[in-house]
């Protein structure tokens, strides 16, 4: 093996290695979706609280956001909801925002009663679902203070991989 | 049920004999044992046979709608028509693995049987390295993914196709795309087993050349219907998001694209061995990588696959070949002297090596922006690129390409004279005059005036070099050469692909407008009116229209609402085209008002991508098929310096 196949085999095998480090990474964190809204400004949307007014992104500008697109009839949703309400107790400078998605207000009504988030939650009234990139619920959307999408993860969420996303948009 | 136990017991078989032909073949090849290596082969050729019986099973199980294969009940309902059934066979994840594997199997074993002449040794590493390939498929298939597990309760009926997949395109987009994917593993064998047995000949070259460009070809066909598809059916308005799936398919084909040039430097000047089995090795390197990431959901991408259990194992896979082909190239690429001294910078051989360069800068590009995700989540904060770094970055590569393209044919192989350098003011005037006529027609952006003229130039050589051997012999030339022809055909198709893509990306324009009944919208000069939706019930499906006139056309776009899949809701986009530019309407979705928002893009001559796809195909069939052997005549002594070859 002469000098010059040496140094291309080493270079190899240390962009081999970082590669392989670095999937192996990914393999250890949950996967994002939507990569088209990934380092842009989220797409306007407002929800309807059954309080009453409205609850629009702009409003929160300036805070990180955790919005979670749910329905009420969606299983993985209510299973991942003490996980969020954990994570709002724990957070207060993270604003988080309820979307109810494919759903009804009677629905969104029925399941406050019996397991109330503690943050605004309600029909989408302004904006879409859709422009998320959002397929079927639950989804959640990590967008920091300056409104810009940072993550975006489908699935139901557990605590260690709400963690590591929080810390993306409130270190 | 007994479809479960037929295509497990199939892919169970399979995967022995597969392993069986592995390490059999190794052996065999190693102490050059010829009836031990015919056996090898015939192994190989038993588990191909074994995995076509696997794939009838499983298309059996489709088409009878058997709901207690968990595979049918998640992919499939009554209600979905029967061609889309029959395409859920590739649809999901355990059943797209035993395509790959399907098509693996089959090509390999056609790859096989074709290479009695390279020697028993080289075809013996040859089948080993295929089998080790097929048998890590099959273990996947038979322990992780397995598209036969049953279901403890058989469901009267099954979830259904995901809607984005019930299109017409399910039916040709996929399976052309894993195909391309598949086939990289043929000439890969052959690179790693002429490697093994320390052999860069040409025969191995002309048999993985062939390979290869089987390889380039369906990957072509691949990546253009991935993006008739983003264009046509996912309806957001573009055909290429540089998303991670577009990269990790786009990666193999620039180098393979590299592979197919640098390839004629061995074959006419005996240069470039070393490099050249780098190429084959890295384009399969590359199609595990991209399996990794599409199949593992690590990064985001609109196309993943369901995260599931495969994930490690493909990492485990992609870590085996990365440290397999590094020692493999290590150990043997000292040995690979180049027979010739190095030509000219400036001669056609100094034009493929910058063009390799360029190919390769463009694959480094493609892959940073595929993995700085991890990469930078492995060292921190987690960043991701967007459109303007690929523009940014891999932009001026491929303009560079353009150049070589309009500059390289008509440059001879040793030193370019003064004579072969006078053959360059066709192309060179043509893009003077284009770059001229469009400045004044008011174009001021430097990418346009520089991507356009030079697309035309590459257009001119090709065509000065059929008018050249017109005017020798009329036909005779381009019949008798017509794999260099053919090249000059594929050269002109991707000159008409980049017109389409450079027009559709600099001149593309866009319109957000909310229209009551009766309102008109004009955009790009063209005039549209909305008229009203309605809804209309399908069999799977509701979908609400909205009415668009365009000229004595209607255009209907619609949102489609799948109640069976929790309310899925998907877009079908409405578009006309024409040559010049498509019309391009996607219904935003309907106000409580009466009124309907949309999304109205002109998109300038995005029918240029296709045809100009057709004609780089057909460039490549009519300049390869029926070519019993490449033989290109070498050029190691001095050439004279007049006529370009």
């Amino acid at each position: 093996m002469n000098v010059r196949t040496g140094l291309l085999t080493g270079g190899g095998a240390v962009a081999g290695t970082v590669l392989m480090l670095s999937l192996g990474w990914g393999l250890q964190h949950a996967a994002m979706t939507s990569p088209h809204l990934l380092g842009h400004p989220a797409p306007p949307l407002a929800i309807q609280p059954a309080a009453g007014g409205q609850v629009s992104l702009a409003q929160l500008q300036g805070k990180p956001v955790v919005l979670n697109f749910w329905a009420s009839w969606c299983g993985p949703c209510a299973q991942e909801l003490p996980v969020l309400s954990a994570a709002r107790e724990s957070n207060p400078q993270v604003d988080f925002v309820g979307a109810a998605m494919q759903d009804t207000s009677g629905g969104v009504e029925a399941f406050e009663k019996s397991h109330s988030h503690p943050y605004p939650v309600g029909p989408i009234v302004g904006g879409s679902y859709q422009s998320y990139g959002v397929v079927g619920p639950p989804a959640t959307v990590f967008i920091n203070a300056q409104g810009v999408v940072v993550a975006s993860f489908s699935g139901p969420l557990d605590a260690p991989t709400l963690a590591h996303y929080l810390a993306l948009i409130a270190p | 049920m007994i479809l479960a136990y037929l295509g497990s017991g199939a892919l169970l078989a399979a995967l022995i004999m597969a392993g069986f032909a592995a390490l059999l073949s190794f052996w065999a090849g190693w102490v050059e044992n010829l009836v031990m290596i015919q056996v090898g082969r015939r192994a190989f050729y038993a588990a191909a046979a074994l995995v076509v019986c696997a794939s009838v099973v499983l298309e059996a199980g489709l088409l009878t709608h058997d709901f207690s294969l968990a595979y049918v009940a998640n992919h499939t309902d009554l209600a979905t028509p029967m061609p889309l059934v029959a395409a859920a066979f590739y649809g999901g994840q355990e059943g797209s693995l035993l395509y790959w594997t399907l098509v693996l199997g089959l090509l390999g074993s056609a790859s096989l049987v074709a290479s009695a002449s390279l020697g028993p040794r080289l075809a013996a590493y040859a089948a080993a390295v295929l089998a080790s390939i097929a048998t890590f498929f099959l273990v996947v298939l038979v322990l992780v993914a397995s598209p036969f597990d049953l279901l403890f309760v058989t469901p009267p009926d099954g979830l259904g196709l995901n809607p984005v997949l019930r299109d017409g395109g399910m039916l040709i987009h996929p399976p052309v795309v894993l195909a391309g994917f598949a086939s990289f593993a043929i000439p890969f064998s052959f690179a790693a087993a002429a490697l093994l047995a320390n052999r860069a000949d040409a025969g191995w070259i002309a048999h993985t050349r062939r390979y290869a460009l089987v390889a380039w070809s369906l990957q072509s066909a691949g990546l253009l219907l991935g993006m008739w598809w983003a264009y046509h059916v996912l309806g957001w308005g573009g055909y290429w998001g540089w998303d991670p799936v577009e990269n990790v398919a786009l990666m193999p084909w620039l180098a393979t694209t590299a592979y197919l040039h640098s390839s004629q430097v061995q074959e006419r000047r005996g240069r470039l061995r070393a490099w050249n089995f780098g190429l084959v090795i890295l384009a399969f390197l590359l199609v595990v990588f991209g399996t990794f990431i599409v199949r593992s959901g690590v990064v985001p991408s609109v196309h993943t696959f369901a995260i599931s259990a495969i994930g490690p194992w493909f990492f485990a896979f992609l870590g085996m070949c990365l440290v397999f082909a590094l020692v493999l190239l290590g150990l043997r690429a000292g040995g690979l002297k180049s027979a010739g001294r190095p030509a000219a910078a400036v001669s056609r051989e100094g034009a493929f090596v910058l063009q390799n360069m360029l190919l390769i800068g463009a694959v480094a590009v493609v892959l940073w922006g595929t993995v700085l995700p991890l990469v930078s989540g492995l060292f921190g904060q987690e960043r991701v690129v967007g459109e303007s770094y690929y523009d940014r970055a891999a932009g001026p590569l491929f303009v560079l390409i353009l150049g070589l393209m309009a500059a390289g044919p008509l440059l001879p192989w040793r030193r370019a004279g003064r004579t072969s350098l006078r053959a360059l003011r066709w192309p060179l005037v043509a893009a003077a005059v284009m770059a001229a006529f469009m400045m004044v027609a008011g174009v001021r952006s430097l990418p346009a005036l520089l991507a356009i003229p030079l697309a035309l130039a590459a257009a001119v050589t090709c065509v000065v070099e059929f008018g050249r051997a017109i005017a020798k012999g009329r036909l005779a030339p381009i019949i008798s050469r017509r794999r260099r022809y053919g090249a000059y055909l594929a050269h002109i198709g991707l000159v008409v692909v980049v017109v389409g893509v450079a027009a559709s990306h600099f001149w593309q324009q866009e319109k957000d407008v909310t229209l009551t009944p009766g309102q008109q919208v004009s955009i790009g000069g063209y005039q549209l009116t909305y008229a009203g939706m309605e809804q209309r019930q399908l069999a799977d499906h509701s979908e609400l229209v909205a009415a668009m006139r365009f000229g004595d056309r209607t255009l209907e776009p619609a949102r489609a609402t799948y109640a069976g899949l929790g309310g899925q809701s998907l877009t079908h986009v409405a578009i006309s085209t024409t040559a010049t530019a498509d019309v391009y309407v996607i219904f935003a979705g309907a106000n409580s008002d009466g009124s309907a928002s949309f999304r109205i893009l002109v998109n300038p001559m995005v029918s240029w991508i296709w045809a100009g796809g057709i004609v780089i195909i057909l460039g490549v069939v009519l300049g390869n098929v029926g070519q019993r052997r490449a033989a290109p005549v070498p050029v190691l002594t001095p050439a004279p310096l007049a006529a370009p070859s």
